[in-house]
């Protein structure tokens, strides 16, 4: 049974997004209940897989019984299973807050299993086309979310998304059309050995990489390729925000590390250095200008958004430098940052319901008048900018004693200062949060927000509350995981990281 | 705080309480990474007592508390990631445990690594040392209420900072490996540096509150010095003094927030003769004074002694000097409040040429611009300059008396504790009594003998 885990959690969803869709002939309301049981089986099964990863190694599977490497390969290892459960737990958590905050249409709960679908796919798949065909599942599913705000301006943003996001996901098919016609294979493993052969230096491989890399950094939005993102983010369904903010790029990043570690390894950094050096540079440019803009944003979504483009370009400085160390680090701080995200897109969700409030200046004096929301902001916030004891603070500590370890001092430098560039733009809205007169009285936030209050109900339910309250416990007790996830990574990464 | 019926205590006790909790966390950290851990928890719990009056002042010194300290919480990081890389080999993990007399890995590392690592983590901890020149929100932070000021701005926060360096220094490089670093004497010399020139700018500083900041920074260096001076006194005098100072500055904070609950009167300038109003209070406030300017039978001699021993003992001429100096800069901005506390009146007492005037000293023109708000103190009701206005400017000097002595000069309250609650002159008393047996008995006191067991147990270090 154990074998199977890796494609059920592939098929579960898959098969659960296409029963709304046929309910909805009877029922329109029933999408919420089938997606809580698809995640809910989801999620154990992705509990499941971690555990037995944890415990006996990595998880081979070959779909259709088709041999290795002409069929399609599903490998999980520590990496991938830790991104899976984060992608179940996720998707579980965050229909709590979908049931009162919506959309509540069957369609959209069809296409959240399928995004799920597409998450799961890309964390488990171990052949580079296979997971082209899940990052256009993720893409497709994410772009028609977005679009399922009600503004005009959710649509514009969707629509900027797909062309940026094809554009991306175009680069990456390329890369590996490159990869087949100069090795014949398309299975991660069998690459891995096939490039080496070639010889690292080879004009296709390098193109292949550059092509690939490039096409991954569009969709895990690494500055100056990012601008989808705050778009998208600041404009879809607050579900849906915290939701892709999550998840879709973090998932993108985890595809990304597979890519470096897997196909090319860390030998093809090694031999061709002036691939390392552009992304860690590209890294360090995204840290600092992802704060720079996100201090200069005056709607907080937007805010938030900049902030995933700088705290990415930590995850992927980590994996950019590839020492063991290091890439714990990376891991550590892209699971954390997304349960820290979402958390933070759920609180500005709750607040902007509950008194309208959405700009940095809105914020003030709203500590009083929402303060679970407030309080569970700011500790998501805090724990962001990595005091610790927070999750923030574990990966970035990895981070950058791997940075020390191999004797880089300017990213040292940068991944310390990011401390501060992060504080920048979050202390502004704990102050307006807490110190502030506030802006916005009872009673004048009726006219424009809380458009979903249908008859009587508080906009705001104990599920959103309990997801942001979650978020934020989860932030800092996450650091008790983190030895584990060390060891299981340790365990089974070093064929990758040591070769 | 509950005597003013303040706003927002839940959240100012919770605050505080975290605080202490932290504080005790950091004096309980047995290596680096711990203590980081507690030095940035800390500095979020502290943050919203400084902010705690919600306005615009306030908030501009919270931002500053926060970029200040989360800056130097950076630099420790920084600092602390190195010592554990230099300490381990290659990508085996390294130790950031303290050991007394430092870290046996460290001897042996990359000196130009270590000096990094050094320079970080004294940076990172000077911020809450308030030494300069990072020392800069601290003054700031004195919008905080009075109990905030005392307990965590002449206590804890700032302790924590000289705590951390008292680590680094003995238990993490240790004073043999600071020798051979040559680090010591950049940070002694950073030290004296400060404590000079922040008693200077004490002179100048007529809020009482800003000037027992400034009075805060000046001791702090005391003990840094202490420390940098490597010699066994001087580390014994450097150590004795985070208590002596501790309960002295408690007892002038306490004192300055007595004279302010019970006559709004922050400034230096409006406080002649109100030793008739607050006798008590302000014979507290002159024995911690003259501990600070290191008169024997007050704490602050003790440690100074131990101090000025170890820098002789070093041969450190320059330092034992800049002590001395200090001393009497000390006595020269503390000695004018408890002068004019008792023998002058509102109505008569002697120009403050150096508070007043122009730098320089050439013309009588007021300082600011003929604005004779300083020397009457009533001028002051109609426009209260911002510095006078702290934590209760917006609640309460509204409708109420504004601060200096009333029209018909300050009541006689007496001796026997008419002039404010027991509540407050408790502590305050108290203090000053421990400040007094720390002073004339420190055998018997506990703090002395700790501390030389601390010391002595260094290795290579004579008492």
């Amino acid at each position: 049974m154990i074998e199977q885990l890796p494609v059920l959690l592939v098929v579960v969803p898959i098969v659960g997004g296409a029963v709304p869709l046929v309910a909805s002939l009877v029922s329109n309301r029933s999408g919420w209940p089938i997606a809580a049981l698809t995640l809910a089986v989801h999620t154990a099964l992705a509990g499941w897989l971690a555990w037995a990863v944890g415990t006996g190694g990595t998880i081979d599977y070959a779909v259709g019984g088709f041999a290795i490497p002409y069929g399609i390969e599903l490998v999980v290892d520590g990496l991938s299973a830790a991104v899976v459960a984060l992608v179940s737990a996720v998707a579980l958590g965050l229909l709590a807050y979908a049931r009162r905050a919506g959309p509540r249409s069957n369609a959209f709960y069809s296409q959240y299993l399928l995004l799920v679908t597409g998450l799961s796919g890309m964390a488990v798949t171990g052949d580079v086309f296979n997971l082209y065909v899940f990052l256009e599942i993720t893409g497709l599913a994410a772009y028609g979310l977005v679009a399922s705000g009600r503004e005009a301006s959710s649509a514009v943003a969707a629509l900027k998304y797909l062309i940026i996001g094809t554009v991306g996901a175009s680069l990456y098919l390329l890369g590996v059309g490159y990869l087949l016609a100069v090795t014949g294979t398309l299975n991660m493993g069998d690459l891995a050995g096939k490039i080496a052969a070639i010889g690292y230096g080879s004009p296709l491989v390098l193109t292949a990489f550059a092509l690939m890399v490039g096409g991954l950094t569009v969709k895990v939005a690494l500055f100056p390729l990012h601008t989808w993102q705050p778009d998208a983010y600041a404009n879809a369904p607050d579900t849906v925000s915290a939701f892709i903010s999550a998840l879709v790029s973090t998932v993108a990043a985890y595809a990304l590390a597979r890519v470096l570690f897997s196909v090319f390894t860390v030998d093809f950094l090694t031999a061709v250095p002036v691939a390392r050096w552009t992304l860690v540079g590209l890294a360090c440019v995204s840290i600092v200008a992802g704060s720079a803009l996100a201090v200069s944003q005056s709607s907080v979504q937007r805010m938030l958004a900049y902030s995933s483009v700088s705290q990415f370009g930590l995850v992927v400085a980590g994996f950019a430098i590839a020492t063991p160390t290091a890439v714990v680090g990376a891991t550590v701080h892209l699971l954390g940052h997304a349960v820290m995200k979402g958390g933070l897109f759920a609180a500005t969700g709750v607040i902007e319901r509950e008194t309208g409030a959405s700009t940095v200046n809105g914020y003030a004096g709203m500590g009083g008048r929402v303060p679970v929301g407030a309080m569970g902001f700011s500790v998501l916030a805090l724990a962001m900018v990595g005091v610790p004891p927070a999750i923030g603070f574990v990966g970035k500590w990895y981070i950058v004693l791997g940075a020390v370890r191999a004797q880089i001092w300017p990213v040292v430098v940068v991944l310390l200062a990011s401390t501060l560039l992060t504080l920048a733009y979050f202390a502004k809205l704990v102050e307006r949060l807490y110190f502030a007169e506030p802006t916005i009285y009872e009673g004048e936030d009726d006219a424009g927000a809380a458009p979903v209050a249908d008859g009587g109900d508080s906009p705001v339910s104990t599920g959103m509350l309990a997801v942001v309250v979650g978020a934020a416990v989860l932030a800092v007790a996450l650091v008790a995981a983190v030895p584990a996830l060390e060891q299981t990574l340790l365990e089974t990464l070093p064929p990758l990281l040591d070769q | 705080m509950r005597g003013l019926n303040e706003h927002a205590q839940t959240r100012y006790f919770a605050a505080f309480a975290a605080s202490l909790a932290s504080a005790i966390g950091v004096a309980f950290s047995a290596n680096l990474l711990t203590l980081f851990v507690f030095y940035e928890l800390l500095t979020v719990s502290t943050y919203p007592l400084v902010t705690h009056d919600e306005t615009e002042q306030a908030r501009a010194a919270g931002r500053k508390y926060l970029a200040y300290t989360f800056g130097g919480g950076v630099a420790v990081l920084g600092g602390t990631v190195l010592v554990f890389f230099l300490t381990g080999t290659g990508m085996t993990g390294g130790t950031t445990a303290f050991t007394p007399g430092g870290i046996a890995a460290l001897a042996n590392a990359d000196p130009t690594l270590a000096r990094a690592a050094f320079a970080l983590l004294v940076a990172g901890f000077g911020v809450k040392a308030a030494l300069m020149p990072m020392h800069s929100w601290l003054p700031d932070a004195m919008v905080a209420p009075t109990p905030v000021s005392g307990l965590l701005h002449a206590v804890a926060v700032v302790k924590s900072g000289v705590f951390g360096i008292a680590r680094v220094v003995l238990d993490v490089f240790g004073p043999d490996v600071m020798a051979d670093l040559g680090v010591d004497l950049p940070l002694a010399a950073v030290a004296a540096f400060t404590l000079l020139t922040a008693s200077v700018i004490a002179l100048r500083k007529d809020n009482l509150k800003r000037r027992l900041a400034y009075s805060t920074i000046s001791q702090l260096s005391y003990i840094v010095l202490g420390l940098a001076l490597l010699e066994g006194p001087a580390l014994v005098g450097g150590l004795l003094h985070i208590p002596a100072h501790a309960f002295m500055k408690l007892t002038l904070f306490f004192c300055a927030g007595a004279i302010h609950v019970e006559t709004h009167t922050d400034d230096i300038s409006d406080m002649a003769g109100i030793g008739t109003r607050m006798p008590l209070t302000m014979v507290a406030f002159g024995v911690a004074a003259a501990g600070m300017a290191g008169i024997p039978l007050v704490a602050g001699f003790v440690s100074k002694w131990y101090i000025i021993i170890g820098a002789l003992e070093g041969g450190s001429l320059v330092f034992a000097a800049a002590l001395l100096v200090s001393g009497v800069l000390n006595i020269a901005y503390f000695w004018p409040i408890v002068y004019q506390a008792f023998f002058e009146s509102p109505d008569s007492y002697d120009e403050k040429p150096l508070l007043e005037e122009v730098l320089g000293g050439r013309t009588a023109v007021r300082a600011d611009g003929g604005d004779e708000a300083v020397t009457e103190p009533d001028a002051d009701a109609e426009m209260p300059r911002p510095e006078h206005v702290d934590h209760l400017g917006k609640h309460h000097e509204d409708h109420e008396h504004h601060g200096g002595p009333p029209a018909d000069g300050w009541d006689d309250r007496g001796w026997l504790g008419g002039e404010s609650t027991w509540f407050m002159l408790a502590p305050i008393l108290t203090a000053a009594t421990l400040s007094l047996l720390l002073g004339t008995v420190p055998d018997t006191a506990v703090f002395l003998r700790i501390v030389e067991a601390v010391v002595t147990g260094l290795p290579g270090v004579v008492v």
